[in-house]
C-alpha cells in the first residue's frame, strides 16, 4: 500500500483537518509506517466463508416505546454554543 | 506513605470506608475532609486531576450523609471518594476527555455509571486527567500535561487512564473510574501497582462515556484491593435502556462470593489456569518476565493447574485493534466541530469550510490527528475492505481462539504489559512502539472478555509490575475470587511508595 | 413552456432551453425518458427515530432537542419501536420482502444540520427489498429498497450567516427507492400521488409536500428510442408539488435531449427546480465526490424482524386504497372513477361513508358520492377544510341529503342550505324551517301557479305549440320564479306538460 502526500492530502480533506505542508510530511511519514505494519493482515488467511459478516449475528438492538420524555431546556442548549442567535446556533454562510 | 498507620484510623479501601460509614463510625463528611486535603495537597504535583472542588465535594458529602439514615441498605458504596476520568460525563461538570476542543464544554447529563454510583452512596473526587479521548498509553496525549507516576515521577503512569491510576496509586481516593479500549485501565494499573478490571463488553453501560473505540470501550474500576473492585464492579454492571449494546443480563453479586473466601484461606485449588505462549515471546523485558514467572509459580502454589495454550491470532492484534478502534473514533469525533458546543476557532471571517477544518485542527492534538487519519483512510472508498473489513475477520478469528482456549482452561495469565513504566518522552515519539506496548492488553478488547490486572511484585528497578487474568464472556466472577485468592496469599496491593504521602 | 401530454410527437417550446435554438420537436419520438423515484417519507411517530424528544412540527428553533439528537459527547441512539412497526406496515402495503435481519450503517459527512457528523442510516443490508406499485396506466413500478433513517436540522441562510435548527434532526424517515421503471411524467406524478395517498391510508405519513414530510427526488436519464442502454442521469431534488414534479420532468427531457442532438454528453449532476422559470439547473457542487465511508453503527444491534411482528402487524394493517375502491364498488354500485376518487384520501372516504350511514337508504349511493365529490369536495379545496374535522360535517350534510331524499327540499334548494351551512353554518333543517323552504308537492297548489303562468305567456305557449319545444324550459323558469324554487320540479314538469298537452289538443 502506497501511502503518497496525495492520499495524505485526501485523507485530511474528508476528515476535515487543516494540516500544513510539515504535518502533512510528518503524518505520511507516521501512516506509512503504521500502515507497513499493518499490512501483515493481508496475509490472513481464514476459515470464515466469503459470505460472512461481522454486524448481523446477536440478539435484536432493543427497542423504546414511542413516548415524549421532556426535551433539554433550550437555555441550557444554547448555553454552549459557541456562536447563536436567539435559539437557533449561528455558522457562517453556507454556499449551496 | 510508609505504612497505613499514618492515615487516619480506619481502613483506606472503599469497602472499609462504606463499612464504617455505615456503622455510624465515621461521618461520610470527615472522610471527604481528609481526602479533600490529600488531593489539594498532591494533586497538582502529580497532575492528576483536570478538575477539582473541594466545596462541591463537601456539599455531595453532605447530601449523602443525610441519605444514610434512611437508605442506608442501599448505599453499598457509602461516603466513598471515586474519581472520574475526564471522559466520563459528569453533569454540571466541565468534561474535557483532556482535550482542547472540549476546554470549556460542561456535560449536560450523568452517565449512566455516575447516577449508579451516586445512588450507591459515592462522592466524586473532581476528574482525572488522562490521554486525550482515551488515545494513548502514557498518560502523554493530554492537552493539560502528562501525569506523573506515584513510583517515580520521572516516569509515565501508563495511559490512557493515567490520571485515575497514579490518583489511587497516590491515595487521593481509594477508587477512580478509567475506561479501557485497548488496555487503558489495566496497564496503567500495572504500572502504577493498583488493581484495574476491564469487564465483559456490554456489561457496564457506555451512556455518557465520550466514545472512542464504540465496540471496545468499557468504563471499568481502578482500586486498590480486588475486594473493592468487586464492590464496585456490582454497582457498574447491569443492564441500561439508554444503552443499546449493554447486555441484557450483566448484572452482578461479585462481592457476595469475595466476602465468602474472607472466612477461610482462599485458593486456587481446581482452577485450571492457562499460559498463552504468544504472551511470552519477543518484547517482553526480562526484568518484568521474571516477576510473572514467579507470579505464576504463586498460582501454582495455591492449587491451580497450570496449561499452556496457543492463541495463534492474536500476533493480528495490534494491526487490527489500529485499524479498527481508530475507523470508529474517525466517526465517533466527527461531532467536534465548534457550531453546538466546545472550541471553535477564533477568526471570524472563517469559510464554514475552513471554520471546520482550523476548529479541528487547533482543538484536536496530534495523535488524535494520527488516529483519526487513519481511521478515515481504513473507512474510505477502495480501501474499505482491505482494511476495515478484513480487520474484521481478524478479530473474530481472535475471539475464536480465546473461545478455544477457554474450552480448555478456566482463566489465562500474562503480563499486563511487556515493560513496568518507561519514563516520560521516552516513546512519545514512536507511535508504533507505543501502540505495541499494548500487545498484551489489546487482544482482550477484540475478543470482549473481561480481564483485571492485579500487582504482582517489583522489577529489577523497584517499579510494579502488573498480572494480568483473563477470563471467558461473563466470567468476572471467575476473574476476582482467582484474583482475590492470589491478592490474599501475596498482599502486594499494602507496598505504597514511600515519598508519596 | 408548456407540454401536452406524453404520446404526442410534437414538443412547443418557449424561449429558454439550454441551447435555445431548437425547438424541440418530435423529442419524445427520438428519446424516451428513463425515471426512478426517491421518496423521503417522515414518519408520524410522536418521537424521534433515536431519542425521545418529540416530533411536534411548529415548535420554536432547537426546543425540542436533547443531548442524543443534538450529538453531545457521550450519548447512544435507541431505537424507536413504533417506527419500526410502520416501516414494516409500508412493506406489506407495498408488497415487499421484508428482510429478517437488516443493519444500521454510519454515513459520513459534514454539514451543519448533522450534529454527529454522520448519518445513521441503513445501507447494504436495508430492511425491505422488491416491492410493487401498480398505476392506472397498468404500469407496475418495482420498488428497489425501503430502509429507515434519521432526518437532518434545518439551515436556515442570512446574509453573512446561517443559522442551524435541530428540531428536525433525528426524525423518523422511510426511504422509498424505485427502479427506474418509469418511462413518462404523467406516470411518475401518479406513483407519487398513489405513493402519498398509501402512506396516509396506513397512517404512517402526513404526506405534506409544502411542509416536508414527503418529500419527492427524480432521478431521470433519456436514451434513443430502440437503444437498451441507459442515458446519464440527472437527479432533481427539493421539488414541493405535484406539478413541479411533472415540469420539472418534461424540461429536463427537453434538456437532455437538446444536449444529445448537439453531440454532446450529459453530465451527471444534481439539478435544482425553479417553479418561477421553469427550468432545472445545476446545483451549486455541495455534493462534490462524496466518499461517505459507510460502515454498520456499532452503538446499534442488527435488526431482527420476525414473522410473528409481521404477521401482528399485517393483521393491524388498515385497509388499503385499491381495496378500498374494489369495495365502495362492490358496496355502494359506484363506477371505478367515483371509488377511486372516494378512496384517494382515507379521511375523505370515511366521510363518504358516514354521510351514506346518515342518510340511511334515503338517497342512492350515487347521489351521495355526487355530493361528496362534487359540492362537499369543492369547498373542502377551496377553503382548505381538514377533512377528517371539517365545519359541515358528515352528519349535516347527511340530514340535508336526507331531506333531499324524501323530497322535502328540491335538488336546487338543497343546493342552496348546503351554501348556507358553508357560509354562515347551521343545519339543514334548521335552516328550512327558518327559510320555509319545504318544498311545495301539494298537486293543487302546483296546478294553480302552473295555471297561473299558462296565462299569463300566451305568446310563449303560441310558439312552443308550434315547434318551439325549448320554450318548456321557460315555463319551468317562470314557475320557479313564482314559487321561489319551492316548487317539486317533478311535479311541475308533469303538470306543465300535462296542461301544455291540453292545449295542444285543443284544450
Amino acid at each position: 500500500m502506497k501511502i503518497d502526500r496525495a492520499l495524505v492530502t485526501r485523507v485530511a480533506e474528508l476528515a476535515n483537518l487543516k494540516l500544513t505542508d510539515g504535518e502533512l510530511t510528518h503524518y505520511e511519514a507516521q501512516m506509512a509506517k503504521i500502515l507497513g505494519y499493518v499490512e501483515q493482515l493481508s496475509g490472513l488467511e481464514d476459515k470464515l466463508g466469503k459470505d460472512w459478516r461481522s454486524d448481523t449475528a446477536g440478539s435484536s438492538t432493543p427497542e423504546r416505546p414511542d413516548n415524549v420524555q421532556p426535551s433539554m431546556a433550550v437555555d441550557a442548549v444554547m448555553a454552549q454554543a459557541p456562536a447563536s442567535s436567539g435559539s437557533v446556533f449561528q455558522v457562517p454562510r453556507i454556499i449551496e | 506513605m510508609s505504612s497505613e498507620t499514618s492515615l487516619t484510623p480506619w481502613s483506606p479501601t472503599a469497602a472499609g470506608i462504606a463499612h464504617d460509614v455505615r456503622a455510624g463510625n465515621i461521618a461520610i463528611t470527615d472522610v471527604a475532609e481528609h481526602y479533600i486535603k490529600r488531593t489539594e495537597t498532591l494533586h497538582k504535583g502529580l497532575n492528576t486531576h483536570l478538575q477539582f472542588d473541594g466545596n462541591d465535594v463537601r456539599r455531595q458529602a453532605k447530601a449523602q450523609q443525610a441519605r444514610l439514615k434512611s437508605e442506608s441498605a442501599t448505599m453499598p458504596l457509602a461516603g466513598v471518594p471515586i474519581v472520574v476520568k475526564d471522559n466520563i460525563c459528569v453533569s454540571g461538570v466541565r468534561t474535557t476527555c483532556a482535550s482542547k476542543i472540549l476546554e470549556n464544554y460542561t456535560a449536560t447529563y450523568d452517565a449512566t455509571v455516575i447516577n449508579r454510583l451516586r445512588a450507591a452512596g459515592a462522592v466524586f473526587f473532581g476528574k482525572a486527567n488522562c490521554d486525550e479521548f482515551a488515545m494513548g498509553s502514557s498518560n502523554e496525549n493530554s492537552a493539560y500535561g502528562p501525569v506523573k507516576n506515584p513510583w517515580d515521577l520521572a516516569r509515565v503512569p501508563g495511559g490512557s487512564s493515567g490520571g485515575s491510576a497514579a490518583a489511587v496509586a497516590a491515595d487521593l481516593a481509594p477508587v477512580a473510574l478509567g475506561s479501557d479500549t485497548g488496555g487503558s485501565i489495566r496497564q496503567p494499573a500495572a504500572f502504577c501497582g493498583i488493581v484495574g478490571l476491564k469487564t465483559t463488553y456490554g456489561r457496564v453501560s457506555r451512556y455518557g462515556l465520550v466514545a472512542f473505540g464504540s465496540s471496545l470501550d468499557q468504563i471499568g474500576p481502578m482500586t486498590r484491593t480486588v475486594e473493592d473492585s468487586a464492590l464496585v464492579f456490582d454497582v457498574l454492571a447491569g443492564f441500561d435502556p439508554h444503552d443499546s449494546t449493554s447486555l441484557a443480563n450483566g448484572a452482578a453479586e461479585s462481592s457476595k462470593l469475595i466476602a465468602k473466601m474472607q472466612s477461610g484461606k482462599p485458593d486456587l485449588k481446581g482452577m485450571r489456569v492457562g499460559i498463552a505462549k504468544e504472551f511470552f515471546e519477543e518484547g517482553l523485558d526480562a526484568s518484568t518476565a521474571k516477576v510473572v514467572e514467579a507470579a505464576i509459580d504463586e498460582i501454582k502454589k495455591l492449587g491451580a493447574s497450570i496449561k499452556t495454550v496457543s492463541l495463534p491470532h492474536i500476533k493480528y492484534s495490534v494491526a487490527t485493534y489500529y485499524i479498527l478502534a481508530t475507523a470508529e473514533a474517525s466517526a465517533n469525533l466527527a461531532r467536534f466541530d465548534g457550531i453546538r458546543y466546545g472550541y471553535r476557532a477564533k477568526d471570524k471571517s472563517l469559510s464554514l469550510k475552513d471554520l471546520y477544518r482550523t476548529t479541528r485542527a487547533e482543538g484536536f492534538g496530534r495523535e488524535v490527528k494520527q488516529r483519526i487519519m487513519l481511521g478515515t483512510f481504513a473507512l474510505s472508498s477502495g480501501y474499505y475492505d482491505a482494511y476495515y473489513a478484513k480487520a474484521n475477520r481478524a478479530r473474530a478469528m481472535i475471539a475464536e481462539d480465546y473461545r478455544k482456549a477457554f474450552s480448555e482452561v478456566d482463566l489465562l495469565v500474562s503480563p499486563t504489559a511487556p515493560t513496568s513504566a518507561f519514563k516520560i518522552g521516552e516513546k512519545s515519539n514512536d507511535p508504533l512502539a507505543m501502540y505495541l506496548s499494548d500487545i498484551c492488553t489489546i487482544p482482550v478488547n477484540l475478543a470482549g472478555i473481561p480481564a483485571i490486572s492485579i500487582p504482582c511484585g517489583f522489577d529489577g528497578a523497584g517499579l510494579p509490575v502488573g498480572l494480568q487474568l483473563m477470563a471467558p464472556l461473563m466470567g468476572e466472577e471467575k476473574l476476582l475470587t482467582g484474583a482475590y485468592a492470589y491478592e490474599h496469599a501475596t498482599q502486594w496491593h499494602r507496598q505504597r511508595h514511600p515519598k508519596i504521602g | 413552456m408548456s407540454m401536452p401530454p406524453s404520446g404526442t410527437a410534437s414538443v412547443t417550446q418557449k424561449s429558454g432551453s439550454a441551447s435555445g435554438a431548437k425547438s424541440g420537436d418530435g423529442v419524445l419520438d427520438r428519446y424516451e425518458p428513463v425515471i426512478g423515484l426517491e421518496v423521503h417519507c417522515q414518519l408520524k411517530t410522536k418521537t424521534k427515530l433515536f431519542c425521545s424528544c418529540s416530533t411536534k412540527f411548529g415548535v420554536l428553533p432547537n426546543h425540542n432537542t436533547c443531548p442524543i439528537c443534538l450529538g453531545h459527547p457521550g450519548v447512544l441512539p435507541v431505537l424507536n419501536k413504533e417506527a419500526v412497526d410502520y416501516a414494516i406496515r409500508l412493506a406489506l402495503a407495498l408488497d415487499a420482502e421484508i428482510h429478517e435481519t437488516s443493519v444500521f450503517a454510519r454515513k459520513q459527512y459534514f454539514y451543519p444540520d448533522l450534529p454527529k457528523g454522520y448519518q445513521i442510516t441503513q445501507y447494504d443490508l436495508p430492511y425491505c427489498t422488491d416491492g410493487k406499485l401498480k398505476l392506472s396506466s397498468g404500469t407496475v413500478v418495482r420498488i428497489m429498497r425501503i430502509h429507515m433513517e434519521e432526518d437532518a436540522g434545518k439551515n436556515v441562510h442570512g446574509e453573512a450567516s446561517s443559522y442551524v435548527d435541530l428540531n428536525r434532526a433525528g426524525i423518523p424517515l422511510l426511504e422509498i427507492v424505485t427502479h427506474a421503471d418509469l418511462r413518462n411524467p404523467e406516470d411518475a406524478a401518479d406513483y407519487l400521488k398513489r405513493l402519498r395517498s398509501l402512506v396516509r391510508h396506513l397512517d404512517i405519513c402526513d404526506g405534506n409536500l409544502e411542509e416536508g414530510s414527503f418529500r419527492c427526488d427524480v432521478n431521470i436519464s433519456i436514451r434513443k428510442r430502440g437503444v437498451e442502454k441507459f442515458g446519464t442521469r440527472c437527479e432533481i431534488k427539493n421539488l414541493n408539488s405535484f406539478k413541479n414534479i411533472e415540469r420539472a420532468i418534461r424540461y429536463e427531457i427537453i434538456r437532455q435531449a437538446d444536449i444529445l442532438d448537439h453531440g454532446g454528453t450529459v453530465t451527471q449532476q444534481t439539478m435544482q427546480f425553479d417553479a418561477a422559470s421553469g427550468k432545472t439547473s445545476a446545483m451549486r457542487s455541495k455534493e462534490e465526490s462524496h466518499d461517505y465511508r459507510y460502515f454498520p453503527e456499532p452503538d446499534l444491534r442488527p435488526l431482527k424482524i420476525t414473522k410473528t411482528r409481521i404477521d401482528a402487524v399485517r393483521e393491524g394493517l388498515a385497509e388499503l386504497p385499491e381495496a378500498m375502491a374494489k369495495r365502495f364498488q362492490a358496496q355502494f354500485g359506484l363506477s371505478e372513477y367515483d371509488a377511486t376518487v372516494l378512496t384517494a384520501d382515507r379521511d375523505f372516504a370515511h366521510f363518504f361513508e358516514a354521510v351514506v350511514r346518515r342518510v340511511n337508504g334515503s338517497v342512492s349511493h350515487k347521489i351521495v358520492a355526487n355530493w361528496v365529490t362534487s359540492e362537499f369536495l369543492r369547498e373542502l379545496n377551496v377553503r382548505e377544510w381538514d377533512v377528517a374535522n371539517p365545519p359541515v360535517t358528515a352528519d349535516m350534510l347527511g340530514e340535508l341529503l336526507e331531506l333531499l331524499g324524501r323530497e322535502v327540499v328540491s335538488g336546487r334548494i338543497a343546493k342552496t342550505i348546503f351554501e348556507e351551512m358553508v357560509e354562515k353554518g347551521g343545519t339543514a333543517g334548521s335552516i328550512v324551517q327558518r327559510d320555509g323552504l319545504t318544498q311545495i308537492s301539494d298537486v293543487g297548489a302546483i296546478r294553480a301557479v302552473v295555471s297561473q303562468v299558462l296565462s299569463e305567456s300566451t305568446t310563449q305557449i303560441e310558439q312552443y305549440l308550434l315547434g318551439k319545444d325549448k320554450l318548456f324550459g321557460f315555463f319551468v323558469g317562470q314557475v320557479m320564479k313564482k314559487c321561489e324554487g319551492k316548487m317539486n320540479p317533478g311535479l311541475v314538469n308533469d303538470t306543465l306538460k300535462e296542461m301544455l298537452n291540453a292545449r295542444r289538443a285543443g284544450g
